[in-house]
């Protein structure tokens, strides 16, 4: 809001209004007291009224007995239980870290802060307190009370002081140049010299009470949800004027060549609605309480305004707040700059909050730039850190090149620092304006990328940098020629060149005036060569490089930066290693580990048929050639329409798609669809063009937010998708558009649309269209065989298979789909030892009789043994009675009866205090997906109803129900209500479970005339799960015919290998691609005779979304269940048969911050594969991520082995460390963790770690608030040491 | 000793305390959150209630801000239970006849009224700035001093609250733009 002008007739209004109706203030009323003084004021105005207030004091008094004779830790433990909660987890973390003393020190301040009254607020130790920030920096000596700024300010400055204790992490060496108000106490940083800057760089925080809007925005563009999460906002960040700041509060990492990250959430208090930070170690960092009057149900009440109490009721837990924690990497910036922090730095922020630019601008040109000797992390030898060891050339495109010499020794990573602030920085404040929101933006990327440069990490800037630099100069026009380099930049990472170099181009002519700097002119000289070498581009590279180096002065005119960024700039490029798509340290990490141990790292060439190529070059070699060729080029073939005026733009909007395509990328950014409607508009007939332009259409009025664009009525939505079905039925008869063109124009109408809106008057449906579209390019051989995988990537989810089976005259498919059949096979033995001998183990513990259930589902009511084992242990194993369920399939001799039978049996058990009866409801899902047409049978009759509701109660009354029992509870209603034509009861239900958006429109639309069991919002069991059904059918189908196939088990670990690298690596989303591409597993089709344990691998093709293009809304909101529903048992499942994850000294765990339901426990089996080597620092923990692709996944169906890094931002998930050191090799080791109620226990070689002592039972009313435990540490893995206990 | 801490140690005299030093300003809010008098009552004992029961969760120099918070909650509460929007845009109806009512006496008094009634319905966050600005007349700086904000955050604070009492009181402010 902005503010208004005080002179405006109408401010001057109100202000008078004011005036004249206040009554006179008493003279000299300090200003604290403002609002007291006023209601005093009004009560004696309504006394001298004669209304007096009614005599209560007894009933108060009253009730302050009553609340006295109650249990007082009962009311009082609220807010220390969240401190005991975060300190448990930090002790923990510090325990399994080796960290014992300090979490013993954690415990003990926690239990303090627990029974200790409530501290009383500390005296303000200078100028501008802030009374709301409190702060807990625990220190290992003495448990800190809450404390306020100040408080810390001095208590930091005390730990400068003293000598580091042995396990912290040491303290800063000098002091800050600023001197506080009082006493000379030196001042880290004033309350106000805090600011925050994250990525997402609109947001200039100079207040400490911005952070609290910042989360509250990010609360609005993710809420509701079903289940926390945790969304990652940036890695570089907090930024107070001193880096004392961020040590008091945060730990941070160790880096080995760089600049130090500080790890921290910041979330809100389920209970109490304060802010709070926490850090790297899960400790209580900072807490900025909220409001008085802070009412957490302010989304709901703004979103869905007056709804029915009841209904208000039934959505509050999924508009809750503290649902959402934002995970970030601080970064202390001020000692970039000179003095680091200076005392003024406070006093200028405080009154500014006006961005950073002139802040920053100021800080640095004012100051002179000593030369600091370098930090202890950054004096280490760059050989200790991978990212800087030589490269390997990993492109095939790139000319063998004689390898470059090792990088020289790294300057002092500060000194560098401030240079390419200078170099970068600074003239880009000082380069063409625009909007602060611009600017802002673009200054984000242009920091990023000084760092990155500085580390000599170039091409680890996130692609979010470089696509935000390309969606500023596209779609904004933003001139600043560092904001165009980096889009530039990342269209050459993206294999853009057309769009990179006519970016280049352009950068060059506006820089051709002679406005560039030189260190500007350097890079785009290095950008020329870099991406299209040759001697001329060298020769001026090296000009350029010794123009600037001619330049530097002062403190840095150094030898030793001229070596360290001409290597990077210069001699990596003109060595003619520098790869194209960039480098990945992970990925070569993890390349290099394999070499070592003899298996094939990447195999460039077409790997064998039938293994899925998880490769970037697949994608630049394979798949975006065949489907340009498929799709752009018969058009571009089109002589009449050569001159037309719409050409060059049908095309570009035509390559785009392809582009994105190739990416995996169904859902972009309507850039290039602009792009198309401009070019329909203007008359182009393509049909793939007129396609894309009523895609767009279509986006517009369905998805597009009513922010926007405005709700378009039903019949709009109508309207539009019957135009996308008209295109497509042109397109049939298009003779340009070739049988691939149309299965991608089917395929997107289809994931887009995301309704079977009828073709008419074809009479079929785009799914159908879609099916058919896939029988027509299958049908035609492909030219090369990797161009099979395509095909094999774009298939339908439903589809004729025997169909395709023989359209596919050649076999491919046949010969893909049988191969994936024998790599699955080649995993079942391992996966049989691995859970009986966690079985033995674990002799107490389901958990390994359900997965052997599972693997012995075929065996159909044999496997009743396994399924009574499992329940023995625990009644309601979770997953036991659901893989029973399907051991009593038909397809593994069992019928609907039995499945009926079984789920009646477990109704009759009267458990309604455990999940077991939930078995009931499974049971007539399952049921009715086997009777096809009659699948409303299982749930006719009144007594269906009664029994689901019953279930759906007692899931809801659960004392461990979570929020997803919530939406599962309202989803099992549905399903009776809907087969006994109660439609109204069915509207009510729908109503009180609003749609994922929030919006009860998309529920009521989806359900009028409709078939339920198409809807993921009401396809509880098979909405998506059947999406893989028929591959796997179809496979398991091809082994039986095929037989004795080959065992690709190799080929099968190398990939699950990279896939795992590459979930390490989110910040890079060419990886996370194929991270998205993880081998989707059913266990629940097999026949008779089939393996019975069916793992196939399914190229899961629409995965990851450049983040860029996409909203924060978008992000989470459509597909909430769509996730829940993809993830979880398949890829457990992989992730229990095939431990493949090793982790370079830090093994990561992802556990669930909800209560115990479900997946209470994660284990870590002692591998037996070659790669795991007792006492090497290398743990090979059954460890995989549990959602391919992301959000609030797997809630119910992660019940096996196998933890799961949880790599994907915003799984939910947290994560904790735990060192191999922490891991006897010689016993299980199991990670018991329960949140906001439960306990944590690690067992280490059979020696219990000492237990934590679980928190109090979680509040019914909130039952579900996050709890933090650990870190992530993302692509900056490779950068980080473990270190050695004895170091601690 | 403050009144929470006394309410902890000695829930009686507390209790007491807190009704004398305390209870006519809440009961102020009450009447302007309310309808009529017996909604007022209502609410003005339920929040005293509420209050001496949560009191272990009461932390911070901020006692009276925490006891107008709950009113306000407390109101907004059952205005959800009654089906009606819980921020009512509205001035609220006088209080009925049955007392009296210093709204009645002139339209200017009412009007004075009506204002103030609007700045006591407003959040804490939001009402402390303007009566700091416009009842103490301090600048935006003294103003975020005071608040121990920085002073764009107490300009921001302060054009919401504006923002909300020219909601509130269009029709009053329309009638002086047209004399």
């Amino acid at each position: 809001m902005k503010p208004s002008d005080p002179d405006s007739p109408s401010e001057r209004r109100l202000a008078g209004t004011l005036r004249a109706a206040l009554p006179p203030r008493p003279p000299g009323a300090p200003p604290e007291r403002v609002c007291d003084d006023f209601f005093a004021a009004l009560a004696a105005e309504d006394a001298a009224a004669g209304v007096r207030p009614p005599d209560v004091t007894a009933r108060v008094v009253a009730a302050a007995r009553r609340a006295a004779a109650a249990s007082p830790a009962s009311v009082s433990s609220r807010r220390p239980s969240l401190r005991r909660r975060v300190a448990a987890a930090a002790a923990l973390f510090a325990a399994i870290a080796g960290l014992a003393g300090a979490a013993t020190v954690a415990v003990v301040a926690a239990l303090r802060g627990a029974d200790a009254p409530p501290p009383a607020p500390p005296p303000p130790a200078s100028g501008t307190p802030h009374p709301e920030l409190r702060i807990d920096p625990t220190t290992p000596e003495e448990p800190a009370p809450m404390k306020t700024l100040p408080a810390l300010v001095a208590a930091a400055a005390a730990l400068a002081a003293a000598p580091a204790p042995a396990s912290q992490s040491p303290a800063p060496a000098a002091a800050p140049a600023g001197e506080s108000a009082s006493g000379g106490v030196p001042l880290a940083g004033a309350p106000d010299a805090v600011s925050l800057r994250f990525e997402e760089a609109d947001y200039v925080f100079c207040a400490l009470d911005d952070p609290r809007q910042f989360l509250r925005e990010w609360q609005e563009a993710l809420l509701p949800l079903a289940n926390a999460v945790t969304q990652e906002v940036g890695s570089v960040g907090l930024a107070p004027a001193d880096a004392k700041a961020l040590d008091a509060w945060f730990r941070p990492l160790v880096p080995t060549n760089s600049l130090a990250p500080f790890p921290a959430l910041l979330a809100e208090d389920p209970v109490m609605g304060d802010t709070i930070f926490t850090n790297c170690a899960a400790g209580l960092a900072a807490v900025l309480e909220a409001d008085p009057d802070y009412d957490p149900a302010w989304l709901l009440d703004e979103t869905l305004p007056g709804i029915p109490e009841e209904h208000r009721q039934a959505l509050l837990p999924f508009y809750d707040p503290s649902l959402v924690t934002l995970s970030f990497d601080a970064v202390p910036d001020a000692a970039l700059f000179a003095g680091g922090s200076d005392s003024g730095s406070g006093a200028d922020a405080a009154g500014s909050g006006a961005g950073r630019e002139g802040k920053r601008s100021s800080s640095f040109a004012s100051k002179a730039h000593p030369s600091s000797p370098p930090e202890a992390d950054s004096s280490l030898p760059p050989e200790a850190d991978p990212s800087l060891a030589p490269q390997e050339p990993s492109s095939s495109a790139e000319p063998a090149a004689p390898q470059p010499p090792p990088p020289p020794p790294m300057p002092d990573f500060k000194l560098l620092q401030r240079l390419l602030y200078q170099e970068l920085v600074v003239p880009y404040y000082a380069g063409p304006d625009g909007s602060t929101y611009f600017k802002d933006h673009g200054a984000a990327v242009v920091w990023k990328f000084a760092l990155e440069l500085g580390r000599g990490r170039l091409m680890l800037v996130p692609n979010r940098e470089w696509g935000g630099a390309y969606d500023l100069v596209v779609r904004y026009g933003v001139d600043d020629p560092f904001v165009r380099f980096c889009a530039s930049v990342g269209c050459w990472k993206w294999g853009w060149a057309d769009k990179a170099r006519e970016l280049r181009d352009d950068l060059a002519f506006r820089l051709a005036g002679g406005d560039a700097t030189p260190f500007q002119s350097l890079l785009l000289a290095h950008l020329a060569q870099r991406y299209e070498p040759s001697p001329e581009r060298l020769a001026a590279l090296r000009d350029a490089f010794a123009a600037w180096g001619a330049t530097l002065s002062g403190e840095f005119d150094r030898d030793d930066v001229r070596a360290w960024l001409g290597h990077w700039l210069v001699e990596d490029v003109a060595a003619g290693v520098a790869p194209v798509r960039g480098r990945n340290v992970v990925r070569d990490a993890r390349e290099a580990a394999l070499a070592r141990r003899g298996a094939d790292p990447a195999p460039d060439a077409d790997p064998a048929p039938g293994t899925v190529p998880v490769h970037d070059d697949f994608v630049r070699d394979t798949f975006l050639p065949l489907i340009l060729r498929e799709v752009v080029a018969p058009l571009e073939a089109i002589k009449s329409d050569r001159a037309a005026p719409w050409r060059p733009m049908a095309l570009a909007a035509l390559r785009d798609w392809c582009h994105w395509i190739s990416l995996g990328e169904d859902w972009p950014d309507p850039l290039y669809l602009g792009r198309a409607v401009s070019a329909a508009g203007r008359g182009c007939p393509w049909p793939a063009v007129r396609f894309l332009a009523a895609l767009k259409n279509y986006d517009d009025a369905v998805w597009a937010k009513p922010a926007f664009y405005g709700r378009a009525t039903p019949e709009q939505q109508d309207a539009a998708a019957r135009r996308v079905a008209d295109v497509l039925l042109a397109a049939a008869d298009d003779p340009a558009t070739t049988s691939l063109a149309r299965l991608l124009m089917c395929r997107a109408a289809f994931l887009r649309t995301n309704l079977d809106h009828p073709i008419r008057p074809a009479g079929a449906s785009i799914g159908d269209a879609f099916a058919a579209a896939f029988a027509a390019a299958a049908a035609v051989p492909p030219q090369r065989p990797a161009e099979a995988r395509v095909l094999w990537a774009l298939r339908p989810p439903s589809v004729d298979w025997e169909g395709v089976r023989l359209a596919a005259a050649d076999g491919w498919l046949r010969e893909m789909a049988a191969s994936r059949a024998a790599e699955a096979e080649g995993n079942v033995p391992a996966a049989l030892a691995r859970f009986e001998r966690a079985a033995e183990l674990r002799p107490a513990f389901p958990e390994p009789w359900i997965e052997l259930l599972r693997l012995h589902s075929d065996e159909g009511r044999g496997a009743r043994v396994f399924y009574d084992e499992a329940r023995a242990r625990e009644l309601d194993a979770p997953g036991a009675a659901g893989a029973m369920i399907d051991a009593l399939r038909p397809v593994h001799g069992g019928s609907v009866e039995d499945v009926l039978a079984f789920g009646d049996e477990c109704l009759a058990t009267g458990r309604f205090d455990t999940r077991l009866p939930v078995a009931w409801a499974k049971s007539r899902y399952v049921a009715a997906s086997l009777l096809g047409p009659d699948w409303e049978e299982p749930f006719r009759g009144a007594a269906a109803i009664t029994n689901m509701d019953r279930v759906a109660d007692s899931l809801l009354a659960s004392p461990r129900a979570s929020r997803q029992d919530a939406c599962e509870a309202f989803h099992m209603r549905l399903w009776p209500l809907y087969a006994n034509n109660d439609f109204p009861a069915l509207h009510l239900a729908c109503d009180a479970y609003g749609s994922c958006e929030g919006d009860r429109n998309v529920l009521e639309a989806d359900f009028d005339g409709d078939h339920p069991m198409k809807r993921y919002q009401t396809g509880l069991a098979y909405g998506f799960a059947g999406y893989h059904h028929e591959d796997v059918e179809e496979a398991m189908r091809l082994w039986r015919v095929e037989g004795d196939l080959p065992a690709a088990r190799a080929a099968f670990l190398a990939r699950a290998g990279r896939v795992s690298a590459a979930t390490n690596t989110v910040d890079n989303w060419e990886q996370s691609f194929i991270a998205g591409r993880l081998a989707v597993l059913d266990c629940t089709l097999a026949r008779p005779g089939d393996p019975p344990y069916s793992l196939l691998p399914r190229i899961w093709s629409t995965p990851h979304y450049p983040k860029f293009w996409r909203s924060l809304r978008e992000n989470f909101g459509f597909n909430l269940e769509q996730g829940i529903l993809y993830a979880g048992r398949y890829v457990a499942q992989m992730a229990a048969s095939e431990p493949v994850v090793p982790s370079n000294a830090v093994l990561a765990v992802s556990v669930r911050p909800w209560p115990d339901y479900a997946y209470p426990r994660f284990w870590i089996v002692p591998d037996d594969t070659p790669a795991f080597r007792p006492g090497s620092g290398r743990v090979r923990g059954l460890l995989l991520e549990r959602c391919s692709h992301g959000w609030n996944a797997g809630w119910a169906d992660l019940d096996l082995f196998g933890g799961g890094d949880a790599p994907e931002r915003g799984t939910g998930g947290e994560r904790i460390h735990l060192p191999p050191d922490a891991i006897d090799p010689d016993g299980a080791v199991r990670v018991e963790l329960q949140f906001l109620g439960g306990a944590v226990t690690v067992l280490a070689g059979g020696k219990p770690v000492p237990k934590l002592a679980g928190d109090r039972p979680v509040s019914a009313a909130r039952p579900h608030a996050v709890a933090f435990v650990g870190n992530s540490f993302e692509f900056l893995q490779a950068d980080v040491r473990v270190l050695p206990r004895a170091e601690r | 000793m403050d009144i929470a801490e006394q309410i902890r140690t000695d829930p009686e005299g507390g209790s007491r305390r807190l009704v004398a030093e305390l209870g006519a300003g809440l009961w102020a809010l009450a009447l302007r959150l309310c309808e009529n008098r017996a909604d007022a009552e209502d609410l003005y004992v339920r929040t005293l209630e509420t209050a001496v029961a949560k009191i272990a969760e009461q932390r911070g120099p901020f006692f009276s801000a925490w006891l107008r918070a709950i009113c306000l909650n407390l109101r907004r509460s059952d205005l959800r239970r009654a089906g009606l929007p819980a921020d009512r845009s509205a001035v609220p109806e006088s209080i009925p006849d049955e007392s009296p009512t210093p709204l009645d006496e002139t339209a200017a008094r009412a009007d004075a009224a009506a204002v103030r009634d609007a700045v006591a319905r407003l959040p804490e966050r939001l009402r402390a700035p303007v009566l700091l600005r416009y009842w103490d007349g301090l600048s935006h700086a003294e103003i975020a001093s005071a608040l121990g904000v920085p002073e764009s955050s107490s300009r921001r604070l302060l054009t919401q609250a504006r923002a909300v009492l020219r909601a509130e009181l269009d029709d009053l402010l329309r009638e002086r733009r047209t004399p």
